[in-house]
C-alpha cells in the first residue's frame, strides 16, 4: 500500500508537471524585410477624365499608427490611347478621401487627408476604347490596361413583393424592385448594382438690382436629385451565364436599415438604380477586397490575396460603364 | 484505344508466363509460418532455398508456398526478432510443413545463429519504396507521455513526413495527408487519429504487423496517390491465457488474449482510455470544473478467430473508438450543453480457404465507418451537425504460387459508398424540426488486380502489375488502368539496384483547411463531374546494399512524382459557413515532388537504430490560386532527419535516444499592407494585407531530441517493464504555428504588428509502466 502511495504521489507529480510545462510560447518573428511597392487606384468612367491615385505600401509589421497614406508625388504617369500618350499632372485635393488613424486598442478616429492624385483634363473616356497605363519612377517601372466596358441597359425595374414567416412565427413582407437586364454574350462580365434615393431640390432663380445685390428669388424648376446611395456588395459574374437574362434586387428600405436613409417626406418613393458593368480586372478586384475583408481573422479559411492588373505593382487600373433607371411609381408606406 | 492495347498484351503476357512454367513437373512446399509461443502467424517471414539462392515471403495470413523440381533442399525460415531455422527437405512429392519460429526447439533441427543466415529480402526482392515495420523495433523508441505511436513512428521513415509538432499526421513523397490509405486488417480507416491528429487510433499492443508502401505499389492496393499503410491486428495467442497493458499519464490500456480451443481458435480484446481531462477535472475544484468542458477517448479492438479445417480459417476482427469533448452547465433559468463525438468503426470477417498447396484465397467482408457530430442544446433549441462516410466491402484475393519463379496475386473487390458530408438539423423544442440539410451521396467502386512477382533469372526480377479501378456515381462514372512496375537487378550478393513505375488513381478525396492540419470536421468526398479524380505517375530509382553480414542495411533511393487534379479551396472558402454546393467553392491544379531517400539501419547487435534522411521538394500550381504562379507545397520539406538508437546494458536495463530534424513547413502570411478606398468604392481609405506569396513564409526548422530508459522486471509469471522517457530533452521550443497580432509596444506603449510563434511541447518527462503475464 505504502509503495502504491509512492507510485501514485510521483504519478500526480509528473502529471502536474505535464500541465505546468505544456503551455504556449509566443515569441516575436522577425519576418523577411518588405520593400514597399505602388499601389495603382484608378478607374475609369466614360465622359469623365482619368484620375490616378499612387500610394505605397509598407511592411506589416511595425507600428499599426499609421497617420497619413504615404502617397506617391515623384512618380510620371502617362495614359496612352489611340497611339497617343498623354502625361497627367499632379494634383492636390481634399476630394471624398480621409484617411484616418488607427489608435491603440483599435479605435478609429478619421481625419482629413490631402489625396495626391495624378490627372488631366485632355483625355475623355469612351467607351470600347483601351487605355495603356505607364507609371515610371526611379528604379520602378509599373503597365496595366483597361477596356472601357459597353454599358448594359436596365431593360426594366419592376416592383415585387414577398412575404415569409420567421422561425418563431412572425410575419415579414420583404419589398423590393427587381432590375432585369441581359448580359452581354460572348465576353467576361461584372455587374454591380447602385441605387440612389432621389429627392426633389427645388431650383431657384434670383432677382437682382442694377448694382448686381439679390431683391428677390423663386422657385423656376424642382429636380429630382440622388441622395444617399447604396451600393450593394454583391459583384454579379456571368461566370456559367454567358448571355442570361439577369434580375438584380434592389432592396427598399422598409426592411433595410432605413434610418440611415432619411426617409423622404413625399409619399411616394423616388429611385434611381445604375447598372456598372465593369471591366473584368476591376470585378476580380472588387471581389478580392470583400473577400479578404470578410474573412479576415478566420484562420480556417483560404487567405484572399488582392486581386491586381499592375504588372510591377499592386491596385487596380479598371474602367466601367454605367446604365442608370429611375422608379417613381409606387407609394411606400412606412411605419 | 492504343494505350489499352498495350496494357492489355502486357496482362497476357503475365498470364502466358504463369502458364507456361506451371506446366511443366515440380513438387510443392507450403505451410504457415508461426510463433511457437502463442501461435500467431508471421506476416512477411523470409523461406530461403539455399541450393537455388531464392526464396519467398509468407502473405498477410502466414502461408508461403515454393514450387521446385525434386530434389534434396535447406530450407531456411527466419523473421526479424526471431530465432532462425533451417530444414533439410527431401523434396519427392507435395510437401505440407508448418513451422513455429520463437525460443522453442524442435528435434532434427540445424539451429543455425542470426549471424549466418542471410537475410537480403530488402536486396533481393523487385519491391522498392516498401518498408516492413516490426512492431518489437517501434517499441524499443522513446515514448511520448508514456503511449507508443505507430503513426509518429513511421513519420521517421524516409520520405515520410510529420506534419505541426507531436501531431501524427504524415506526409508521403510530397503528397497530401488524404493521400494516404490506412487498412486495418483489410478495412480502410477514414480518421486514424485521436485527439485532433496528436495521437493515432492504433494500439500498439494490439498489432501484429504493419507494412508502409510509398511507392512501387503492389496491384493488390490503389486508391490512394502517395501511401498505404496495411495494419495487421494480432490473431490471439492460441497456446496460453494472456494478458498484457501499461499504464501511463495520460492513458491506460489492456490487452487480453487466449485460446477458445486450444491450437485451433482464439481470441484477443484490446482496449485504451484516454484519461488526462478527467483526472485534471477530479482534481480541480467543483465551481472550476463546472466551466470546464471533458474530453477523452476510447479505443476497442476485439478479434475472434477459427481454424475451421485444414484448409479453412476465419477471422472476425475489428475497431471501436470515439473521442468525445462534451459540455454541460445549467443555472436557474436554463441549460447549455454541446458535445462533439466522433471516431471510427471497422468490422471485417475474413475466410481464409486453401483451393491446394499453390492456391491460396482470402474472402472479406468489411464494414468501415467514420463520422463526426456535434450536438447543440439551450433551453429548448437544438443544433445537431454530422457528416462522415460509411463503406460496405466485399472482396476476394487469390495468392497462386505456380512456380518457384512466380508469386502471383490477382483479386476482385467492391465497395459501396455513403458519403454524408454535412447534413445539419435544427429543431425548437424535441419533435419541432425548422430545418434540415442533408446531402447524401452513394457511389460504388470497383477493381480487380493481377500481380506477378517474377524472377527472371539469378540477377533479374520483375514486379509486374495491373489494376483496373472503376467509379461510378450517378453524373459520372470514370474507369482506370494501372500499371505497376518494378525492377530489380542485382549486382552482387550484397547489392541490387532497383527501378519502378507506378500510375495510381483516387476517387475519393478529403477537403481540410489549408491552414490547420487534420481536423475530425475535414469531410471526404467523391469524384463527381466536377471533382475528377486525382491521379498519379511515379517513377523512382534505387540502389539497395548489405554490409558486414547484413548487420547493415543501407539504400538510397530518388523519386519524381507528378499529381494531377489536385483540390483546394478557392481563395476566401473554407469548410465552414458555406451554402455553396461544395463543388463550387474548390479549384483544381496540379503537383509535382521529387527527392532523394538515404537510409541505413544497423539490424542487431546491443547498439541498433537507423539513420534516415530525405532531401525533398514538393511544388502545386493552380490555375486561381497565387496568380497562377508555382509554389510550394504546406509541407515542402526540403530537409528531414531521423536518428533512432537504442542500447541494451543487459538484459534488464536498455537505453533509447531519437534525434529528429526537419525544416519549417510553409504558411500562407500577409508581409505588407496597402491603402485603398473600402471595398474599392468606399469614401473612406482602408488597409488591405499584401500576401505576397503562397505558402511563402517558411516556418524555423525544428528539432528535438528524445531519450528513454527502459528496466525488465522478470517475475515467474510475469514480466514488466519501467519507461522513464523525457520527450524534448533540451526543451527546443519547435514551432507549431504562427499568427499575427496586434500588441502593445512596451517603450513607446503605442499598438504594433507583431507575428507569434507559438511552440506547445516543451521538455516533457514521463513515466510508465507496462506488464505482461
Amino acid at each position: 500500500m505504502k509503495r502504491f502511495n509512492t507510485i501514485h504521489k510521483l504519478f500526480l507529480l509528473l502529471l502536474s508537471l505535464g500541465c505546468i510545462m505544456a503551455c504556449e510560447q509566443k515569441i516575436a518573428l522577425d519576418l523577411d524585410e518588405y520593400e514597399g511597392k505602388i499601389v495603382v487606384q484608378s478607374i475609369l468612367e466614360p465622359g469623365k477624365n482619368p484620375q490616378v491615385f499612387l500610394t505605397k505600401s509598407r511592411a506589416l509589421l511595425g507600428f499599426s499608427d499609421v497617420n497619413t497614406i504615404e502617397f506617391v508625388k515623384d512618380a510620371e504617369v502617362s495614359i496612352r490611347v489611340d497611339g497617343q500618350s498623354i502625361l497627367l499632372d499632379l494634383e492636390t485635393g481634399f476630394d471624398e478621401y480621409s484617411g484616418f488613424t488607427e489608435t491603440p486598442g483599435g479605435y478609429y478616429h478619421y481625419e482629413d487627408t490631402i489625396a495626391l492624385f495624378y490627372y488631366t483634363t485632355e483625355m475623355d473616356i469612351e467607351v470600347g476604347k483601351t487605355y495603356e497605363l505607364s507609371v515610371n519612377r526611379p528604379g520602378q517601372a509599373l503597365t496595366a490596361s483597361t477596356t472601357v466596358p459597353n454599358p448594359v441597359e436596365i431593360d426594366e425595374l419592376v416592383y415585387e413583393e414577398s412575404t415569409w414567416t420567421s422561425e418563431w412565427g412572425e410575419v415579414y413582407t420583404d419589398e423590393y424592385l427587381k432590375a432585369i437586364f441581359t448580359d452581354v454574350e460572348g465576353q467576361e462580365n461584372f455587374y454591380v448594382i447602385e441605387q440612389s434615393f432621389l429627392q426633389q431640390q427645388l431650383q431657384y432663380e434670383y432677382e437682382y438690382n442694377e448694382e448686381g445685390e439679390i431683391i428677390g428669388e423663386f422657385v423656376s424648376d424642382t429636380l429630382d436629385a440622388p441622395n444617399s446611395s447604396i451600393r450593394w456588395y454583391d459583384i454579379m459574374s456571368d461566370e456559367g451565364l454567358d448571355g442570361y437574362g439577369f434580375s438584380a434586387y434592389v432592396w427598399l428600405p422598409s426592411q433595410r436599415n432605413y434610418w440611415q436613409y432619411p426617409p423622404p417626406d413625399i409619399d411616394t418613393i423616388r429611385m434611381e438604380v445604375k447598372l456598372r458593368s465593369i471591366s473584368p480586372e476591376l470585378g476580380r478586384f472588387y471581389d478580392s477586397l470583400e473577400e479578404q475583408d470578410w474573412n479576415d481573422g478566420d484562420p480556417t479559411v483560404e487567405p484572399v490575396r488582392i486581386w491586381s492588373n499592375i504588372e510591377g505593382g499592386l491596385g487596380i487600373f479598371g474602367s466601367l460603364g454605367i446604365s442608370e433607371a429611375r422608379y417613381y411609381d409606387h407609394i411606400v408606406y412606412f411605419d | 484505344m492504343k494505350r489499352i492495347l498495350h496494357l492489355s498484351g502486357f496482362l497476357c503476357l503475365l498470364l502466358c508466363l504463369c502458364t507456361h512454367v506451371s506446366a511443366q513437373q515440380k513438387y510443392t512446399l507450403s505451410g504457415f509460418l508461426k510463433d511457437a509461443e502463442n501461435g500467431e502467424t508471421l506476416i512477411g517471414a523470409n523461406v530461403y532455398i539455399n541450393e537455388i539462392k531464392t526464396g519467398t515471403v509468407s502473405n498477410n495470413f502466414g502461408f508461403y508456398s515454393i514450387t521446385l523440381e525434386p530434389g534434396t533442399y535447406s530450407v531456411f525460415y527466419s523473421y526479424v526478432g526471431y530465432e532462425p531455422k533451417s530444414k533439410q527437405i527431401v523434396l519427392d512429392k507435395d510437401i505440407e510443413l508448418n513451422v513455429n519460429l520463437g525460443t522453442g526447439l524442435e528435434l532434427n533441427e540445424v539451429v543455425i545463429t542470426e549471424e549466418k543466415i542471410k537475410i537480403r529480402e530488402n536486396v533481393e526482392r523487385p519491391q522498392m519504396g516498401v518498408i516492413d515495420i516490426p512492431i518489437k523495433q517501434i517499441k524499443e523508441l522513446p515514448v511520448f507521455l508514456g503511449e507508443q505511436d505507430i503513426l509518429k513512428s513511421i513519420q521517421l521513415l524516409p520520405g515520410v513526413q510529420s506534419g505541426s509538432e507531436a501531431t501524427a499526421a504524415y506526409y508521403v513523397r510530397g503528397g497530401g495527408a488524404d493521400q494516404n490509405l490506412v487498412i486495418l486488417d483489410d478495412a480502410v480507416v477514414y480518421n486514424p487519429f485521436h485527439a485532433a491528429g496528436f495521437m493515432s487510433i492504433f494500439n500498439m499492443d494490439a498489432i501484429k504487423n504493419l507494412s508502409l508502401y510509398k511507392g512501387g505499389f503492389p496491384a493488390q492496393y490503389g486508391g490512394r496517390l502517395s501511401s498505404i499503410l496495411d495494419i495487421s491486428l494480432k490473431d490471439g495467442n492460441n497456446q496460453k491465457f494472456e494478458a498484457e497493458g501499461g499504464i501511463g499519464q495520460i492513458t491506460s490500456r489492456l490487452t487480453l488474449q487466449g485460446p477458445i480451443q486450444k491450437g485451433k481458435s482464439s481470441f484477443m480484446i484490446s482496449g485504451r482510455a484516454f484519461y488526462y481531462f478527467s483526472l485534471i477535472r477530479a482534481m480541480v475544484p467543483k465551481s472550476i470544473r463546472q466551466s470546464m468542458p471533458n474530453y477523452y477517448f476510447y479505443d476497442l479492438n476485439p478479434k475472434l478467430n477459427f481454424q475451421l479445417s485444414k484448409k479453412d480459417r476465419l477471422f472476425i476482427s475489428g475497431y471501436y473508438g470515439d473521442d468525445v469533448i462534451n459540455f454541460k452547465n445549467t443555472s436557474d433559468t436554463d441549460t447549455t450543453e454541446y458535445s462533439f463525438p466522433w471516431g471510427n468503426k471497422t468490422a471485417t470477417l475474413r475466410w481464409n480457404h486453401l483451393f491446394n498447396q499453390k492456391l491460396f484465397s482470402n474472402t472479406s467482408l468489411i464494414y468501415s465507418d467514420y463520422d463526426f457530430t456535434f450536438r447543440f442544446r439551450e433551453g429548448d433549441y437544438q443544433f445537431k451537425l454530422v457528416n462522415g462516410i460509411r463503406d460496405l466491402t466485399a472482396k476476394i484475393d487469390f495468392d497462386y504460387f505456380p512456380s518457384v519463379l512466380h508469386k502471383v496475386k490477382f483479386g476482385l473487390s467492391y465497395t459501396h459508398h455513403k458519403f454524408t458530408p454535412v447534413t445539419d438539423v435544427e429543431a425548437i423544442e424535441l419533435d419541432t424540426l425548422i430545418s434540415e440539410n442533408t446531402r447524401v451521396y452513394e457511389v460504388d467502386e470497383f477493381a480487380a488486380y493481377i500481380n506477378d512477382e517474377y524472377t527472371v533469372n539469378d540477377q533479374l526480377a520483375l514486379n509486374l502489375g495491373l489494376r483496373f479501378p472503376m467509379f461510378l456515381n450517378d453524373d459520372q462514372q470514370y474507369f482506370g488502368i494501372e500499371p505497376r512496375l518494378t525492377a530489380k537487378y542485382t549486382l552482387d550478393e550484397n547489392t541490387s539496384v532497383k527501378a519502378g513505375y507506378t500510375l495510381m488513381n483516387q476517387y475519393i478525396h478529403l477537403l481540410s483547411s489549408s491552414t490547420v492540419s487534420v481536423t475530425p470536421l475535414d469531410l471526404w468526398l467523391p469524384s463527381s463531374k466536377v471533382i475528377k479524380p486525382q491521379n498519379s505517375h511515379q517513377v523512382a530509382l534505387g540502389l539497395f546494399k548489405n554490409f558486414k553480414e547484413d548487420m547493415y542495411e543501407g539504400n538510397v533511393e530518388v523519386y519524381y512524382k507528378t499529381m494531377g487534379n489536385q483540390i483546394e479551396y478557392e481563395e476566401g472558402e473554407s469548410l465552414f459557413g458555406t451554402d455553396s454546393e461544395i463543388d463550387s467553392i474548390l479549384t483544381f491544379g496540379k503537383g509535382w515532388s521529387y527527392g532523394a531517400e538515404f537510409f541505413l539501419r544497423k539490424r542487431s547487435g546491443r547498439f541498433n537504430g537507423f539513420i534516415a534522411y530525405t532531401l525533398a521538394t514538393s511544388q502545386r500550381r493552380f490555375g486561381e490560386l497565387n496568380n497562377g504562379n508555382i509554389y510550394p507545397a504546406k509541407y515542402d520539406r526540403r530537409h528531414d532527419l531521423s536518428v533512432a538508437v537504442n542500447y541494451d546494458f543487459n538484459s534488464k536495463w536498455s537505453f533509447s535516444a531519437l534525434f529528429v530534424f526537419g525544416s519549417g513547413h510553409n504558411l500562407t502570411l500577409p508581409v505588407g499592407r496597402f491603402y485603398v478606398p473600402y471595398n474599392g468604392w468606399g469614401s473612406q481609405y482602408s488597409y488591405y494585407y499584401d500576401y505576397v506569396e503562397k505558402n511563402g513564409y517558411q516556418m524555423k526548422a525544428f528539432n528535438r531530441m528524445d531519450v528513454g530508459i527502459k528496466y525488465k522486471v522478470d517475475r515467474k509469471k510475469r514480466t514488466g517493464e519501467w519507461r522513464f522517457d523525457i520527450y524534448n530533452v533540451y526543451s527546443r521550443r519547435n514551432p507549431y504555428f504562427v499568427y499575427l497580432g496586434i500588441d502593445r509596444d512596451r517603450d513607446s506603449n503605442a499598438s504594433k504588428y507583431y507575428a507569434f510563434q507559438v511552440s506547445i511541447l516543451p521538455m516533457i518527462p514521463s513515466v510508465s509502466y507496462n506488464f505482461k503475464f
